[in-house]
């Protein structure tokens, strides 16, 4: 009879104590395989690129630190003349490209120069990359196509490539399709895939020398090994950063070039240092779950204390002992897992609902051989921490104590379990304590900055994308048009109260720049703060519901000859002259040779730049048709549901062109819902495991109590007997659990004050050492603890002297 | 005494436990040899040492003080493991209350002390199979404990004791927990075993029982106060 068959036999005969073994563990296990296959789809999967760690992305940054600013047109210009250690250099920027056909659609698209596609080192599935003619004004126009988007919007029709298909209002030939599986991950990913590549035009003038819009992507030439030749290029950038900073100090004062491997950059994104943070909790609720299956094991050893001094009589070593007990635990360990894995793979659609759009590569989110074997894994070393100590304890067990008829009356292991059975509890109300604090601080932050006042109408506004490419749209003057007549269209739609046009929403980031005011000169030494830079009609602050809190907003033909009569921020206004209205004052670039000046005309309320949770920064506004761009967002206030307006919306869109498709559709709600969806992920998931971990430890601490009442059963119906009222019976538990409570609240809050740093990032609106949240935690325990322990207490008050006397 | 003869030797062998600052001298300076082929009675009243003297005997427990030589080498102060080496090879318990694992079949019960020696299987099974043979039991093989009697659970006990062949048959009152007709047919056993040539040593009350034996020691307050000859 070898241990595993026996294992196998005991784990069969109890059920009960087998199914709560095999819950407590799998809830445990499966909490940290389903971060796991999080981990492995964002960071562990390997990229399908040639040798993919030899790609870099080049950015400008300031000479001190190293900063992410994207290149301009001559910038990538100077850079691929000079280089030697890149096989392949180019640039890009993202764009959303117009799709022609039936219906007409919007798909995030990719403009880029012929080496960036090479570059990967994959082959198109069919046709070709662009070639480098085609990166030159005035060749053909091209495009690639991205494998999805073949085979669902062209059938897979292997007789499209060299077909003409019309993009941004143009014939565009169709000169390659992706591989399958090809995926262009990128920083700028912002949550819809990429599915078209068109050549990207840049020019070497050097007016557009600060125009720096487009994100150098290359590969290292594979004639030494990576590391050196990572260096060699940080080297070679630097040097031809400041070669360029001599040739133009005006725009490139202490700027240099720097690479940064795309790994780093786009491998696990945003989210890595968020989902450390959740194995951490993941791992505080495994613990939870082993020192509850720790105790069972415990409690288990007692019973069967008989059996291992008999086995010890028949000259089983203690190793040999430890061996058997060690072999159970790992058993009810590896099925704990296997319904782990199930767990997590039952919760994946759950965990997939949660995450945050703007991930790549979540579509590879699933229980793969590896995260299983992760989870078994896990289970080898889960196995250990539960199952190390009770085999330890009923491995005391002294051999003679089989002489006294069965060994139940005690012995040293019995001392040791009385001893350690609490304990554990203790420690499972301690984690447990932890979590709860952890996930009250996360909720708390979320609803705050939920709660935060945006300076938007969130509700009744509608936002929706329109690009206006191509030969209908080249001059300014037809976009300003098009723009006139939407809005004016928009405006007089039954329900809608206005409508506008900017180039950004709040919250989503956008175009920056150093400006100067009166009284300041042009220093190229001086460093000055950034401002953000908006392109709005004027209505756009009454359809944003952003209020004007001075001046006017911005009249009709100002911006000829760059001469702007713009509104700003409050925050501009007070850090340039706090404690005056702003009025009158005028702005103008950082450069030796303004291009523009903008006179201030009005102030308006803040509104935030970069995400719900950024401070508001500094912002111009400056009247859209000035310098009318192709990308720009339409902006409804609704006086109802604005969601309802979409049809006529689109009617009217086509009405004025029918190949103009109206996409991102959204309320400003949903902006925000979007900006947040990070925090959501994780507040959501830590509420999870804080239940997870408070209902373990309830069932930890019922276990223990519960075991340790009915072992003094005895001693209870003799108290009874003997006088002692219900009542009195009846505390004698609940001190007990008190006593647990207690130490693990002590426990607890010394863990937390030392784990609190975790989420230093993370909190908004809250101290890491909040009392209420650790009040509130420590009340959570408490009445976990009071709940678990009231059971037992109330059986053994009702417990029959009579029937207790003859117990045992 | 010829030693080559004498299986056990115990010398001035002492136990005491020491209990919330209460020492009890369980053996106080036993002296005692077994011979092979030997059948001991270890007789006294309740609370004398026996059971004690009997662990110690089948190392299940250490002495306090004394020399203990069983087969010629001194085992008084072995650690853990040997001692367990040991119990596992010269040493088959029968116990008052049967022990056996409730878990395991009769086959099983039988054949574990052999698999705690590392023996294969083919072996395992012939020595298993050989043992419940001699107390009539192999037709109970594949049953667990809780569906035989409690004599026939003895009689798996003596079987799981002979299965390896041991020095000495320790048994600490096996009829305690049975019937008369039951237990006399377990002493029985014990006697025939005897008779093959098996050494026992037997704590029982029973002075009918007492008289198998070919010599009884009688314990008091953790001495040996008497020894007698039985008359058979
Ligand atoms: N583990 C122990 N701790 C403390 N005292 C013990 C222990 N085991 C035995 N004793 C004491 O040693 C003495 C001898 O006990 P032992 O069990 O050997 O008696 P016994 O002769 O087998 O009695 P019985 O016939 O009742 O089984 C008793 O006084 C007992 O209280
Ligand atoms: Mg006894």
């Amino acid at each position: 009879m070898n241990d595993l068959r026996f294992a196998l036999r005991q784990l069969r005969r109890n059920p009960g104590f087998t199914a709560v073994a095999v819950l407590t563990l799998a809830l445990g296990i499966g909490a940290n395989t389903a971060i796991f296959s999080v981990f492995k789809a964002l960071v562990l999967e390997p990229l399908p690129y040639r040798d993919p760690l030899r790609l870099v992305h080049v950015w400008k940054s300031d000479i001190a630190i190293h900063d992410f600013m994207p290149l301009s047109g001559p910038d990538y210009f100077d850079l691929r003349a000079q280089n030697r250690c890149f096989e392949e250099l180019g640039a890009y920027a993202t764009a959303r490209h117009n799709l022609g056909g039936d219906p007409p659609v919007r798909v995030q698209g990719i403009l880029c120069t012929a080496a960036i596609l090479r570059a990967f080192g994959v082959q198109p599935a069919l046709g070709r990359w662009f070639t480098e003619a085609e990166e030159t004004e005035g060749t053909r126009r091209v495009v690639v196509l991205s494998h999805r988007l073949w085979r669902e919007r062209y059938a897979g029709d292997c007789g499209l490539v060299g077909r003409s298909i019309v993009v941004n209002g143009e014939g565009h030939e169709v000169v390659g399709i992706t591989p399958p599986g090809f995926q262009f991950l990128s920083p700028w990913y912002r949550g819809s895939p990429f599915e078209v590549w068109t050549p990207l035009v840049l020019s070497r003038d050097e007016k557009e020398r600060n125009g720096c819009y487009y994100l150098g992507l290359g590969r290292l030439k594979a004639d030494r090994p990576i590391r050196a030749a990572l260096e060699g290029a940080q080297t070679e950038l630097r040097a031809i950063g400041q070669r360029v900073a001599e040739a133009h100090p005006a725009t490139h004062y202490r700027k240099v070039f720097w690479a940064y491997p795309l790994v780093f950059q786009c491998v696990g994104g945003s989210v890595l240092g968020r989902l450390i943070l959740l194995f951490w909790i993941a791992g505080l609720v495994l613990l939870v779950a082993c020192a509850n299956v720790a105790s069972l094991l415990l409690t288990k050893g007692a019973e069967r204390q008989a059996e291992v001094a008999v086995r010890f009589a028949l000259g089983a070593a203690r190793g040999r002992i430890i061996r058997q007990w060690l072999t159970e635990s790992l058993l009810l360990a590896l099925i704990g897992g296997l319904a782990g894995a199930g767990l997590a793979a039952a919760g994946l659609g759950l965990l997939h609902g949660l995450l945050p759009g703007d991930l790549q590569r979540a579509e590879g989110i699933r229980i793969d051989q590896w995260v299983l074997l992760f989870s078994l894994g896990l289970s080898g070393v889960t196995a250990v921490i539960c199952g190390l100590i009770p085999a330890l304890t009923v491995s005391q067990t002294r051999p003679m104590e089989i002489i006294k008829g069965g060994g139940s009356s005690g012995g040293s292991s019995r001392q040791a379990r009385r001893r350690l059975l609490p304990r554990l509890a203790v420690a499972q109300l301690a984690i447990a304590l932890c979590v709860a604090n952890l996930a009250i601080l996360m909720l708390v932050s979320y609803g705050r900055v939920l709660a935060t006042p945006q300076g938007f109408e969130e509700q009744r506004v509608l936002t929706a994308d329109v690009w206006l490419w191509g030969d209908r749209y080249r001059e300014p003057e037809q976009k300003t048009h098009f723009w006139r007549q939407l809005l004016e269209q928009a405006e007089a739609l039954p329900g809608v109260e206005a409508a506008a046009v900017t180039t950004k929403l709040p919250l989503e980031g956008g175009r920056n720049g150093e400006i100067l005011v009166e009284g300041e000169v042009f220093d190229m030494q001086a460093k000055h703060p950034l401002v953000e830079m908006s392109w709005v009609s004027p209505s756009y602050f009454k359809a944003m519901g952003i209020a004007l809190v001075r001046g006017r907003t911005m009249p009709p033909g100002t911006g000829i000859g760059g001469v702007h009569e713009a509104v700003v921020n409050r925050a501009l206004a007070e850090r340039y002259w706090p404690g005056q209205d702003g009025l009158g004052h005028s702005l103008r670039p950082n450069s030796p040779e303004p291009t523009w000046t903008a006179v201030i005309v009005g102030v308006v309320e803040n509104v935030r730049q970069w995400g719900a949770e950024s401070k508001p920064l500094p912002e111009i506004y400056f009247r859209y048709d000035a310098e009318p761009a192709v990308g720009a967002k339409l902006i409804v206030h609704s006086a109802a549901e604005p969601v309802l307006l979409v049809p006529a919306l689109q009617r009217e869109i086509a009405r004025l062109d029918p190949d103009m498709p109206l996409s991102d559709v959204r309320t400003m709600r949903h902006v925000i819902t979007a900006s947040t969806a990070h925090r959501k992920f994780v507040t959501r998931l830590i509420e999870l495991f804080m239940a997870t971990a408070l209902l373990l430890a309830l069932v930890g601490v019922y276990g223990v109590i519960s075991y340790q009442a009915t072992h003094r059963t005895r001693e209870f119906g003799l108290r009874l007997a003997f006088g002692a009222s219900r009542r009195q019976i009846h505390r004698l538990v609940l001190r007990q659990a008190l006593w647990i409570a207690g130490w693990g609240t002590l426990f607890g809050l010394g863990a937390t004050l030392n784990l609190a740093f975790v989420l230093r990032h993370l909190l908004y609106g809250i101290d890491r050492l909040d009392v209420f949240a650790l009040a509130l935690a420590v009340v959570l325990v408490v009445v976990a603890t009071l709940v678990a322990g009231s059971v037992p207490a109330w059986r053994v008050g009702r417990v029959d002297p009579i029937n207790a006397l003859r117990y045992e | 005494m010829n030693t080559n003869n004498t299986l056990i030797t115990l010398e001035g062998i002492t136990k005491v436990f020491y209990t919330d600052e209460v020492e009890t001298h369980a053996l106080a300076g036993v002296h005692l040899q077994v011979k092979r082929a030997e059948y001991v009675c270890i007789a006294g009243p309740s609370g004398c040492g026996k059971s004690t003297l009997l662990s110690i005997l089948g190392l299940l427990d250490t002495p306090t003080e004394g020399r203990y030589m069983l087969n010629g080498q001194p085992v008084a102060s072995l650690g853990h493991a040997a001692r367990a080496r040991i119990r596992n090879r010269e040493v088959g318990f029968i116990f008052q209350s049967f022990n056996l694992i409730g878990d395991l079949t009769v086959y099983e019960n039988v054949e574990l002390p052999l698999t705690y020696r590392g023996l294969n299987a083919t072996v395992r099974k012939q020595r298993a199979h050989e043992a419940l043979e001699k107390v009539g039991m192999s037709h109970r093989m594949k049953h667990y404990p809780s569906q035989l009697s409690g004599g026939q659970q003895q009689r798996v006990a003596v079987a799981r004791a002979l299965a390896g062949k041991p020095s000495i048959l320790l048994a600490d009152e096996p009829t305690g927990n049975l019937d008369s007709k039951n237990g006399e047919a377990v002493m029985e056993l014990l006697r025939a075993l005897h008779r093959e040539g098996a050494t026992i040593c037997m704590v029982t009350h029973d002075p009918r029982f007492a008289r198998h034996a070919e010599r009884t020691v009688h314990l008091f307050d953790g001495r040996i106060v008497e020894e007698v000859m039985s008359e058979e």
